[in-house]
């Protein structure tokens, strides 16, 4: 790595309900931005939307570029627990906005908290019955 | 509103200054990155993580995630201390299939100047052992483990297990009780310090 180059590390956090992109730096003890994907659309229900993760993605991508940050990792995180450990729709298009904001992407990893063994799924022994 | 808060913000940005972080003796002193604070009191205890490649470039240990902590700081570097080490668990899924056994053990390790360091060592199997012999690989494991440590300095033990001899030492002798396809270090955690 050389001398001047700054990177940050981009967590995302990526539900069925939204999509939250919170950009630190190496350390994860300095916020350098936090966008998500309510805070670009109207209705609660796009919160999750690719489309609203990707508009989030870039501008979280202008304030660290701005910020003189040239490259993120990424660390990558479905709800986890005893939710579903799958990112939601939001993830995949957040690294591809930020990748084609002309952002240098480090590594990808997926850092998803999976118990060990811990409470059960909601739902109860006959499942969830709509 | 929304504007006032946003130049308060941008002020506090620029009174930081960005401080170099640099790695312990044991990992050659190496710069990781650079992090910014305002004071650099605040630096302290802050944990960065670098992976085994970024450090050695050796690509076949990139999955070998290293954990390092802040501990002083001298100017505008950040010197930092070995806390602990992780294999990154998309690797340890791979390498866990169906038919064969995981067998996990745990110890505590000490070194000669009186560092305590939590170990978890993992071995995978080629068919599925009995459980006789799970509890028998388990138990030459954390034996052997206590046997290799025996009189050595932190930075050689940590040496030892993040370059994988001290992996590859184990998987030669605990072999032999049962066909082996991997033994691993996954997880070390330096629980206490000599003051």
């Amino acid at each position: 790595m050389a001398e001047k180059e700054r990177w940050g590390v981009a967590n995302i956090y990526s539900s069925f309900n939204n999509t939250i992109i919170t950009i630190t730096d190496i350390t994860g003890a300095e916020t350098i931005t936090q966008w998500s994907g309510g805070k670009v659309v109207r209705a609660d229900r796009q919160e999750s939307s690719p489309f609203a993760a990707m508009e989030a993605a870039t501008r979280a991508a202008d304030d660290v570029k701005e910020k003189g940050i040239i490259g993120l990792h990424i660390k990558v995180r479905a709800p986890g627990g005893n939710g579903p450990r799958t990112p939601g729709p939001g993830a995949q298009a957040t690294i591809r906005a930020l990748a084609r904001a002309g952002i240098r992407i480090g590594k990808i990893e997926d850092v998803t908290p999976i118990p060990h063994d811990g409470t059960g799924r909601p739902g109860g022994k006959r499942g969830r019955r709509v | 509103m929304a504007k006032a808060r946003r130049r308060r913000v941008r002020d506090t940005w620029k009174e930081k200054k960005w401080y170099k972080i640099m790695t312990p003796a044991e990992f050659g002193d190496a710069e990781i990155g650079i992090t910014p604070a305002r004071d650099p009191d605040m630096l302290l205890k802050r944990r960065v993580e670098s992976s085994m490649r970024e450090l050695t470039g050796d690509f076949s240990k990139q999955y070998v995630k290293l954990y390092f902590q802040i501990n002083n700081v001298a100017g505008d570097t950040a010197n930092t201390k070995f806390v602990g080490h992780h294999v990154t668990t998309d690797y340890v899924r791979s390498m866990i299939r169906r038919g064969t056994s995981r067998i996990d053990a745990i110890t505590d390790i000490k070194t000669k100047e009186g560092y305590t360091v939590n170990v978890h060592i993992l071995a995978i199997t080629v068919k599925r052992a009995k459980s006789s012999q799970q509890k028998f690989i388990r138990e030459t494991m954390g034996r052997l483990i206590q046997e290799a440590v025996e009189g050595k300095t932190f930075p050689e033990v940590v040496e030892a297990v993040a370059s994988g001899k001290m992996a590859s030492n184990i998987y030669h002798e605990t072999k032999k009780i049962y066909p082996l396809k991997r033994v691993e270090i996954i997880k070390t955690h330096v629980l206490e310090e000599p003051t």
